[in-house]
């Protein structure tokens, strides 16, 4: 099973008097423990794509059919629960509940569910360990890094152990140190626990953790290219910056 | 559980809000604990004093009038089988002298003749000092505690009352103290009762003004009265049993009345906490919509965002009434603490459990009324909105469909009491429905469809008055420009909760004034309207012998006959809404007289018409209010219900505007001969008044003075003249001027319920100017860093409160204007008479003006806030935030 497919899916946006194709006719497979990076210029439709994929937004044509379920097929209710279960998101802003603690926000979605406490604790408990930051379970969000804002939200995406994991720029908040951390963790989540992860970013430096990358152009997907590993991330710019620039 | 943990994370990082809310909700749960509480425990204490006086009295037998009757009546009694105890008593207002033997101004006081000591009511009044005395007759009394201070008497001291037959000397036994605003009211002489009956009836048999009845305890009250008034009707005396069990019934049914008045008074103060909550809750939802959205993003479903929004407000809501329960019974309490409402509130505090279950459960369905808009707002939010970094800039648009829904609500009152009704709903139903409709359905929905067309006079304001206030405050519009706009709805709940104080305002005071300055004196009007003591009414020859007084113009006096007539069939029975009486006053008069002394305002027909019509017999003339209360014309015939000829048929001679005498009437305590409260009054002739209604005795005589005559020495010379104590005197304008200056107070005192909601409505100022401060701190900071100065930030808020008190005031100004379009009919319906609106202008001045010192009053704190805080700490602060 492929747990994350495109197809052909189109969006298009009205800005004003003119129609803006920000996805025209794109299809990708993510397999299974696949950690996918896109990538594109601003306005390329990446971010788009993300929004389709997480069933955020939906595709004027086209399907995204994640864990073999359609999301075209589901009602706002029965979308909303199976992206509750199925995929996790990581945003940009972290979105973490200020007055909520790291554990309580990485729990909120069990919480969300209904499940027993004493399940939901072990759940987040693991995690926090996982992420290292089992001695900040009892911080609020004004008193973490950037950095381990973002684990927060990365636990948070895992909690229900989800089908994809989708990541809207993750880094794009956060200083080098931290965006290093955060990839790696990623990148780990993919290797170590066979995570299936997209992440939208425009950073080569940050692609080069994935596992592939796809440019977005136009709307279009121009290529899709296995990556060298996180030291060749000048390789991979140069590369990206040839598609851009064709 | 998730759920109430993230609304309690919500106020735990909007503390200030929360607690701001909170106290709104407090502070109206604890008016409604408070007024209702007060209410019950006067009630309470009315229920002390009726079973004080009435004690173990089981009935008593009066006339009508309080005019004295025979003590035979009291042997007969007595010898009844089921009575135990049979007690006259004869109570009279007399005149209090000095130690000089002159009067003791002021209205009076009220001597009890008693039969001690078989009569032990008065026991339970406390004594001061002294004892009570023992036996029928002896020249001794025992006086509260007020009459012994305004006569400086002690125990042993000797007083006078004046009187026929000169004056009165008792010797004081025991002073009793009374409840201080009653005494000060009327002092009290507790004398034994052969003394009294020598005294002020000398010459005439034994009579006593009540007889209280003790039945054996076997005895049922409802039979023993079923047995005795026919009996009393028989004597064509006018005299009534009425059973103490019914009084407390008439107390409870008075009581009533007063009741509903105080539940509707905590109901607006809530109504402005409802708008509080709304608009906090909106805040709550605006400002979030970058959680609420990653929430939906991560699998929260949209009726639990929903939920999420009315759970924050049920919690305030708990902790409101949690608090303001409390605070209303320590409001209750501190009251009776005070000495002179102590006294008053005998029976304690008195918890009004259905006060309180009203101030909970109406915090809670206020709570949750008031969230449902911004529930619905939070189920909207895209989950999208949280994929972007920054927030959007929130939308200004007038939101036009609940615009229109908003003029839908407004017009339901309005259509429901001036539309084509009876097309409806069926004749005998359609008043009724109007009347209950306009508490229960009309003003709920005036009120929620001014809150719905808040935002567009929010827009409409800010857009006119803007340019106007920035240029007042030396402000660059554009920094001004969308303040209020940029959080219509939080801008909207705070403007609707400032309204309903103002409009309550302004509608009580225009009802208040138009039935206050409906009543106009006409030019032509006799000088003073003399009154004789209930006991002594005045024969023709008293008449003219006060006619003769000096200082009277004896060719202008005028005896005026009083009867009480009933109407022939109960039109005003109006199911529930049956505050019209269904009696009537008659006024007896010379035709010819009575056209020399007043120029009445006619409305229909005219003065020489009229007249000529009385002179026939059977004619009245009929004021206004009857006119408009029964619709009749010239010509038209009313059925009078009279006691020597059953219905008689009286011909309407023409329509007046109120003259004013029935005022008179009640304020010379005269009411008291009716037994019913009277509708409206006609005049006929004393003719008539002698041959239908029997009334041969006169208590009101009305004359003119000569020029630079004192009054009080005219009644002095004619109580002499006629031997008489007890008279009283009255001028028409003095009355109209006190019953004015008292109305006014009573309306001010009503008002309270306005300036309540009006505070309340404070709270909701201080939370939106802290919100849209909140979410502008990095403007702010911006601004501040380019120069703008602290004095500018803090006139650019005070400028947001202004605007804020100035689209409060415009909607108040429009809602009480409506409310009080919509209470005229409802008036018309209640009483069946509309008097033209008299705008108090003043008031509404006063009122708008509140609005606007409450709204920037409120600002203050706030603005002083942001406009001491550093550039920096702005900065910092808005990108936290964002």
């Amino acid at each position: 099973m492929i747990p994350l497919v495109v197809e052909n899916v189109t969006k298009q946006f009205r800005q004003g008097q003119q129609v803006v194709d920000a996805l025209a006719g794109i299809s990708l497979e993510v397999a299974a423990g696949q950690f996918l990076a896109v990538m594109g210029a601003s306005g390329s439709g990446k971010s788009t794509l993300l929004h389709l994929m997480a069933g955020l937004a939906s595709p004027d044509s086209g399907r995204v059919i994640i864990n073999e379920q359609d999301l075209s097929q589901l009602n706002d209710k029965r979308l909303t629960l199976f992206r509750r279960r199925h995929v996790g998101l990581v945003f940009q802003a972290f979105n973490l509940i200020p007055t909520l603690t790291a554990e309580e926000n990485i729990a909120l979605p069990l919480m969300l569910e209904g499940k027993k406490p004493c399940e939901v604790a072990a759940k987040a408990d693991a995690l926090l360990g996982r992420l290292g930051m089992a001695t900040r379970r009892h911080h609020r969000p004004d008193a973490m890094s950037g950095g381990e804002q973002q684990r927060v939200a990365i636990g948070r995406a895992l909690v229900t152990d989800p089908t994809v994991i989708l990541a809207d720029e993750p880094t794009g908040n956060l200083d080098s140190a931290n965006s290093r951390a955060v990839c790696e963790l990623l990148r780990d989540l993919c290797v170590i626990h066979n995570k299936t992860i997209v992440m939208v970013t425009h950073e080569p430096a940050v692609a080069a953790f994935a596992t592939e990358v796809a440019v977005l152009k136009d709307g279009k997907l121009v290529e899709r290219f296995a990556t060298e590993g996180p030291d060749n991330g000048h390789g991979l710019a140069r590369r990206y910056a040839e598609l851009v620039a064709r | 559980m998730i759920l109430p943990k993230l609304a309690i994370s919500n106020f735990r990082l909007h503390k200030v809000r929360a607690l701001l809310t909170s106290l709104a909700i407090a502070l109206s749960v604890s008016l409604v604990v408070a007024v209702t509480s007060g209410y019950a425990s006067a009630e309470g204490a009315a229920h002390y004093y009726l079973n004080k006086y009435l004690g173990s009295t089981d009935a008593q037998v009066t006339r009508r009038g309080n005019q004295p009757l025979d003590e035979s009546i009291v042997t007969e009694l007595r010898g009844d089988p089921d009575v135990a105890v049979a007690l006259g008593r004869l109570e009279s207002e007399v005149r209090l002298l000095d130690r000089q033997g002159r009067p003791i101004p002021g209205r009076g006081a009220h001597a009890v003749g008693v039969d001690r000591p078989a009569d032990k009511g008065p026991e339970k009044l406390a004594l001061v000092a002294g004892g009570w005395f023992h036996g029928d007759s002896g020249d001794v009394a025992v006086i509260d505690q007020v009459a012994a201070e305004v006569l400086s008497a002690k125990v042993g001291d000797a007083i006078a009352l004046a009187g026929a037959a000169g004056a009165l000397r008792l010797k004081v036994v025991g002073i009793a103290h009374k409840p201080g605003i009653l005494a000060a009211h009327m002092q009290t002489v507790y004398l034994p009762i052969r003394t009294l009956q020598r005294w002020a009836m000398p010459g005439q048999a034994p009579q006593v003004t009540r007889v209280q009845v003790e039945l054996k305890s076997d005895t049922r009250a409802a039979e023993f009265r079923d047995r005795w008034q026919p009996r009393l009707d028989a004597r064509r005396q006018g005299e009534t049993v009425r059973l103490t069990r019914e009084s407390r019934r008439e107390l409870d049914k008075n009581l009533q009345g007063v009741r509903v008045l105080s539940y509707m008074g905590g109901t607006i103060s809530m109504l402005a906490a409802t708008f509080i909550i709304f608009s906090a809750l909106s805040m709550g939802v605006a400002e979030r919509q970058r959680t609420l959205a990653m929430l939906r993003a991560i699998g929260m479903l949209r009726p639990q965002v929903g939920w999420l929004v009315v759970i924050e407000g049920f919690i305030l809501a708990l902790i409101g009434a949690a608090v303001g329960v409390p605070l209303g019974i320590v409001f209750v309490k501190v009251l009776t603490s005070i000495p002179q409402f102590a006294e008053i509130l005998v029976a304690g505090v008195v918890i009004s459990w259905g006060g309180i279950a009203m101030g909970v459960i109406g915090s809670i369905l206020t709570a949750l009324a008031a969230s449902v808009l911004p529930a619905w707002s939070a189920m909207r939010v895209s989950p999208l909105k949280a994929m972007t970094p920054l927030a959007a800039a929130p939308r200004s648009r007038v939101p036009w469909r609940l615009t229109l829904l908003g003029l839908l609500l407004i017009a339901v009152d309005t259509l429901m009491l001036y539309g084509p009704i009876e097309r409806i709903v069926p004749g005998a139903w359609a008043r009724p429905v109007q009347f209950y409709g306009h508490f229960a359905l009309g003003t709920p929905c005036l009120m929620a469809g001014f809150f719905l067309l808040a935002p567009l006079f929010v827009r409409t304001v800010e857009r006119a008055i803007g340019p106007l206030v920035a240029a007042m405050l030396g402000l660059n519009l554009t920094l001004l420009r969308q303040q209020l706009s940029a959080g219509l709805w939080r801008a909207a709940g705070t403007c609707a909760a400032l309204m309903v104080g103002l409009a309550i305002l302004v509608a009580m005071n225009v009802q208040g004034n138009s039935f206050l300055n409906g009543w106009k004196l006409p030019n032509q009007f006799p000088d003073i309207f003399i009154t004789a003591p209930i006991l002594s009414p005045l024969d023709m020859a008293a008449v003219r012998k006060l006619a003769t007084t000096p200082g009277i113009r004896a060719d202008r006096t005028m005896p005026i006959a009083i009867a009480s007539p009933e109407f022939s069939n109960s039109i005003f029975a109006m199911v529930g809404a049956a505050v019209m009486p269904n009696a009537t006053m008659f006024f007896g008069v010379d035709p010819d007289m009575a056209f020399e002394l007043m120029k009445l305002d006619f409305r229909e027909g005219n003065a020489e018409q009229a007249q000529a019509m009385l002179k026939k017999g059977r004619h009245v003339i009929v004021t206004e209010e009857f006119r408009q209360l029964r619709g009749f014309k010239v010509g038209s015939t009313l059925s009078l219900k009279t006691p020597r000829h059953g219905v008689v048929d009286y011909t309407v001679a023409g329509v007046v505007w109120s003259p004013g005498i029935d005022v008179i009437v009640s304020m010379q305590d005269m009411g008291r001969q009716f037994d019913q409260r009277t509708a409206a009054s006609v005049f006929g002739t004393l003719d008539d008044a002698r041959e239908d209604f029997g009334v041969e005795r006169y208590y009101l005589v009305a004359a003119n003075l000569d020029y630079h005559v004192q009054r009080a020495k005219v009644l002095w010379q004619i109580e002499q003249r006629l031997g008489l104590a007890g008279m009283n005197v009255g001028d028409v304008r003095e009355i109209k001027f006190s019953i004015q200056r008292g109305f006014h107070k009573l309306l001010l005192f009503a008002s309270s319920v306005a300036v309540a909601a009006m505070a309340v409505a404070s709270l909701g100022v201080t939370n939106t100017i802290m919100a849209s401060i909140r979410s502008r701190r990095w403007t702010f900071g911006v601004l501040r860093s380019i120069g703008v100065t602290r004095s500018q930030l803090l006139r650019l808020v005070l400028a947001e409160a202004a605007l804020l008190g100035l689209v409060g005031v415009a909607l108040g100004l429009a809602a009480g204007a409506l409310i009080s379009f919509n209470a005229k009919a409802v008036g018309r319906i209640a009483i069946g008479y509309a008097p033209p609106t008299d705008v108090p202008w003043q008031v509404v001045g006063f009122g708008s003006l509140a609005v606007m010192v409450i709204a920037l009053l409120a600002s203050l704190w706030p603005a002083w806030d942001v406009a001491r805080a550093e550039p920096l700490a702005l900065l910092q602060a808005g990108r936290s935030a964002a």
